[in-house]
């Protein structure tokens, strides 16, 4: 609990300061920090005994991890529609970004409108709030449904909370669920706005 | 795209350096969670410094933060669902 109350401070802190002094930390340097990151995490997992054929025999649980992730995540922006002034395919586009909302908001604002873009950038902000903070919780109760709502970011943002709070094989899966997902963010909100 | 790459990039070379056994110092001093913050930090600056998303927060984050909400209870419930379901087909049975 303390590690989430940690990292939303952080993350508040960061709020704080972008609004009031300007300063922001610019992209390149986050791709960095972020390459750090999962050069850090591909060293974790690289040292547990025979990581690659254990690849192999975790695909199969790549690939149904990721395609539960964007099955209950589309059905359930699907019922979220009704709720909202959003039409279901405002509203499922919205939500393909997958906690990856950078990209989501700047890619529907450019193909749809601005305002869903920045309904899209807030909604995949969120995402990965409510993640960071239920997944410790959710992970007592099953640890890949805990890594779905992840979504994109379990590649990133959410990759060191999931190792702290999943096992190094899980891990391994939250990883390859993050890469799949990032290859299809753009390719679904492309599909979806066409 | 590029930027997807130079991530994959930096994961197999951390992978392969793993798996040769190297850099094992790293686990001790548990960095992970450091750049972690310094990571969380920087996206605050870039939300924070956008005035349009600022103003926005609350007028359309309600709307914004139901499609979270039901997104990530969504992607729970139905891999839990499926897992439990399914459980040999999602490989969930062999643990």
């Amino acid at each position: 609990m303390i590690d989430i109350l940690i990292m939303i401070g952080a993350l508040a802190i960061g709020i704080g300061v972008g609004n009031l002094s300007g300063f922001v930390v610019p992209p390149q340097v986050i791709t960095v920090i972020l390459m750090i990151l999962v050069f850090l995490v591909g060293v974790d997992i690289g040292r547990e005994e025979n990581i690659l054929s254990k690849i192999k025999i975790n695909m199969n649980r790549i690939l149904s991890q990721t395609l539960l992730t964007i099955g209950g995540t589309f059905l359930f922006a699907l019922v979220a529609s009704f709720f909202l002034p959003f039409s279901i395919k405002e509203t499922i586009g919205a939500s393909a970004g997958f906690g990856w909302y950078s990209l989501s908001g700047i890619m529907i604002s450019q193909l749809y409108s601005p305002l869903l873009g920045t309904v899209s950038f807030l909604s995949n902000v969120f995402r990965e709030l409510l993640s960071i903070l239920f997944l410790p919780f959710l992970a007592k109760i099953n640890q890949r449904a805990a890594i779905s709502t992840a979504g994109a970011t379990a590649m990133d943002v959410l990759l060191g909370l999931i190792s702290k709070s999943t096992s190094r094989k899980n891990t391994l899966i939250a990883f390859g669920q993050g890469v799949i997902l990032s290859l299809l963010v753009p390719l679904l909100i492309s599909f979806i706005f066409m | 795209m590029i930027m997807l790459l130079l991530i994959l990039a930096a994961f197999a070379t951390g992978l392969f350096l793993g798996l040769k056994k190297r850099l094992r110092f790293l686990a001790k001093i548990k960095i992970i969670p450091i750049v972690t913050l310094v990571l969380l930090f920087s996206m605050g600056t870039e939300i924070g410094q956008s005035q349009e998303i600022m103003d926005h927060l609350g007028t359309i984050g309600w709307n914004a933060f139901l499609i979270a909400a039901f997104t990530v209870a969504g992607s729970f419930l139905v891999t839990l669902f499926f897992l439990k379901i399914f459980p040999s087909k999602t490989g969930e049975s062999d643990d």
